[in-house]
């Protein structure tokens, strides 16, 4: 059991009068890909946020490693630093930060030199393949590059969980590929589990395991 | 701890936010400073014709016109001020010290010579034109017998040091003579002779005992000039003439009392505007940015921690803003400093005939303008523009920094 880094039972949430969850349950193991597929509208994205902390549910709970998460915003904060990484379709880098700042970002509440941080940035900059990126702006990146960034970004804090919704929905057919190929070799190279929400079948298809939702409920 | 070098990058990555709203706080700032070093230097200025002569206020008295104009006559703003009633204006709380002098036209057939009787002694008033000697000698306390002349008068009249000079049929010898183009503006006269020979001289015309005086030059304690010259009219009636500072800054007309009364609401008004633009700019930064505030929420940045970063933010841009300010001021102040302030001199302060050539021309006092920035002013200034901005961020970044990242994302 332990070995579910994140489960959910009962998720229930609304938005004023729009269910966007009707009660969903779901655990995830150690090192898995998961994709959790659906239409539009389905809640995917609802989940995704409230499995990364980033919103509580109306009603049921998340527990990361047997502990319910906390449900002080800054605590809740603290936990996804040290243990989430973020992915988005729409990339949300900081435009008037380089490549390697925005990598650094979420290192900056944590106790470390500035050239410890740079160094752990950089590192994992090589790791998504833009070294020679280091100093350009989100503006100067194309969109396969800057989600490469973002990336290097949701594992600058070495998280055991990442959470990534449509990462390929901004990508033309073949960087979308490229940014899968990545994420399974960096999984395989660091083992944190990753969670990728997509409408896309073929994306789903490349998971170890798929989740399908329905206006706001699993479907088998 | 806010990240100075990401408080750096976002100031450099969004230059024009950064310098409208820098520049916006610095015009009000530069406006706010300047008119205030503007109006000092005007007040400053328009002090020049009395401090020039070391004095804060001029008594007099008025009296009538003169009926004959032949011999020792007093001009009308010159009547007589007894020795008790120059007593009572020495012994007037607040007055510092005292100067008298007795200034009296002579008309010797058609020839006029404006005479000023002084105590050389005394270190303010016409004593202070000692300073304008361009040749030979200045009056000296036990002189008799003696004057000192006009130096253009003198060069009118092709006088010169050592020659033998008459007033009202006294003679007197010429031991000096003074330029009193940049000081003599007020009691400017063509000869002045010692205080006890002109007391002589008009006691014999039978126009003023031996002991009256017509002028008398005052000094007050600081900033309480004002107070003592109401207090010394009241206490010589009606017919009293007195010149204090105020009465230049009235003579200077319109341009300064607009300074004088509405600079310092202009000022604050400038300085109001430029709060607003600086609130607008902070907020319109907190709008632009709600998308990095998500971002920094989501990955795991405390509130606190982005709440001080925002704030750093907007307090390097109000120091920007602050440093403009006060380097456009000083631009304003130096430039202002380039130009001069013509102070006009009330006629009674250097009567001469209206009837002669020139006589009722208006003698001015032109002095360079000296605006000079106050630096407690600054000082108050900026700690006040650091405290709102500070304050004002504070509270708005603490409120963005509660975005749930979601919320920010979805309104795209
Ligand atoms: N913050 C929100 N406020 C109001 N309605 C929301 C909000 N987030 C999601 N919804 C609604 O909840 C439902 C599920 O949305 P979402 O989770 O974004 O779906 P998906 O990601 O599968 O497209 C939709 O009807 C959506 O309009
Ligand atoms: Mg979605």
């Amino acid at each position: 059991m332990s070995s579910d880094i994140l489960k959910a039972e009962g998720i229930r949430k609304s938005f004023g009068k729009v269910t966007a969850l009707a009660g969903v349950d779901l655990a995830i193991r150690a090192g898995e890909f998961l994709a959790i597929v659906g239409r539009s509208g389905s809640g995917k994205s609802t989940l995704l946020n409230l499995l990364a902390g980033l919103d509580a549910p109306d009603s049921g709970r998340i527990s990361s490693q047997g502990r319910v998460l906390p449900t002080g915003e800054d605590e809740l904060a603290d936990w996804r630093r040290e243990h989430v990484g973020l992915v988005f379709q729409a990339f949300h880098l900081i435009p008037t930060l380089s490549a390697l700042e925005n990598v650094a970002i979420p290192l900056y509440p944590r106790r470390m030199s500035d050239t410890a941080r740079r160094e752990r940035a950089g590192n994992c900059l090589e790791l998504v393949g833009l070294s020679h990126r280091t100093g350009h702006r989100p503006g100067q990146l194309s969109g396969g590059e800057q989600q490469r960034v973002a990336i290097a970004r949701a594992l600058v804090g070495d998280p055991s969980l990442v959470l990534a919704d449509e990462p390929t929905g901004n990508l033309d057919t073949t960087t979308g590929q490229e940014i899968l190929d990545m994420f399974e070799r960096l999984r395989h190279e660091t083992g944190f589990a990753l969670v990728v929400v997509t409408h896309d079948e073929k994306v789903a298809a490349a998971a170890d395991r798929q989740i399908r939702l329905q206006d706001g409920v699993e479907v088998a | 701890m806010p990240r100075f070098t990401l408080v750096w990058a976002e100031l450099r990555g969004r230059p024009i936010r950064t310098l409208t709203g820098a520049v916006s706080l610095a015009i009000g700032l530069a406006l706010f400073l300047s008119l205030q070093a503007y109006g000092s230097g005007y007040r400053q200025a328009a002090r020049a014709p009395l401090s020039e002569i070391g004095t804060d206020i001029v008594v007099q008295r008025e009296g009538d016109r003169p009926e004959a104009f032949e011999g020792a006559v007093f001009p009308h703003s010159a009547a007589v001020i007894t020795d008790d009633q120059a007593s009572s204006v020495a012994d007037t709380d607040g007055v510092e010290a005292t100067s008298r002098a007795l200034i009296f036209w002579s008309f010797q057939g058609d020839d006029l010579v404006v005479a000023l009787g002084m105590d050389p002694a005394e270190r303010i008033g016409p004593g202070r034109l000692n300073a304008g000697l361009r040749d030979g000698r200045f009056l000296r306390p036990d002189d008799s017998g003696v004057a000192v002349l006009d130096l253009s008068y003198a060069e009118q009249k092709k006088i010169r040091t050592g020659d033998s000079f008459t007033v009202a049929g006294q003679a007197f010898t010429v031991v000096g003579l003074v330029d009193t183009s940049r000081a003599g503006q007020i009691a400017n006269a063509n000869a002045y002779l010692p205080l006890a020979d002109a007391q002589k001289i008009t006691a014999a015309a039978g126009i003023s005992s031996p002991t009256d005086v017509n002028m008398v030059f005052v000094t007050a304690q600081p900033a309480r000039s004002e107070a003592v010259a109401r207090e010394i009219g009241a206490a010589l009636g009606r017919d009293s003439l007195i010149t204090t500072p105020q009465s230049f800054d009235d003579a200077l007309g319109s341009t300064f009392s607009l300074i004088d009364r509405f600079g310092l609401l202009v000022g604050i008004a400038a300085l109001l505007v430029a709060a607003a633009g600086l609130a607008r700019t902070v907020s319109a930064n907190l709008a632009e940015r709600r998308r990095d505030v998500a971002v920094l929420r989501a990955v795991g940045w405390p509130r606190r921690a982005v709440t001080a970063q925002l704030s750093a933010e907007t307090t390097a841009i109000t120091s920007l803003g602050l440093v403009l300010g006060v380097l456009g001021a000083m631009a304003v102040t130096w430039a202002v400093n380039r130009t001069t302030v013509t102070v006009p001199v009330p006629w009674e302060l250097s009567p001469t005939p209206h009837f002669l050539a020139g006589g009722a021309r208006q003698l001015s006092l032109t002095v360079p303008m000296n605006a000079s920035l106050d630096a407690l002013l600054i000082v108050a200034a900026a700690v006040a523009s650091l405290i709102a901005a500070a304050l004002v961020s504070f509270f708005a970044a603490r409120r963005a920094a509660g975005i749930k990242p979601m919320e920010a994302w979805r309104v795209q």
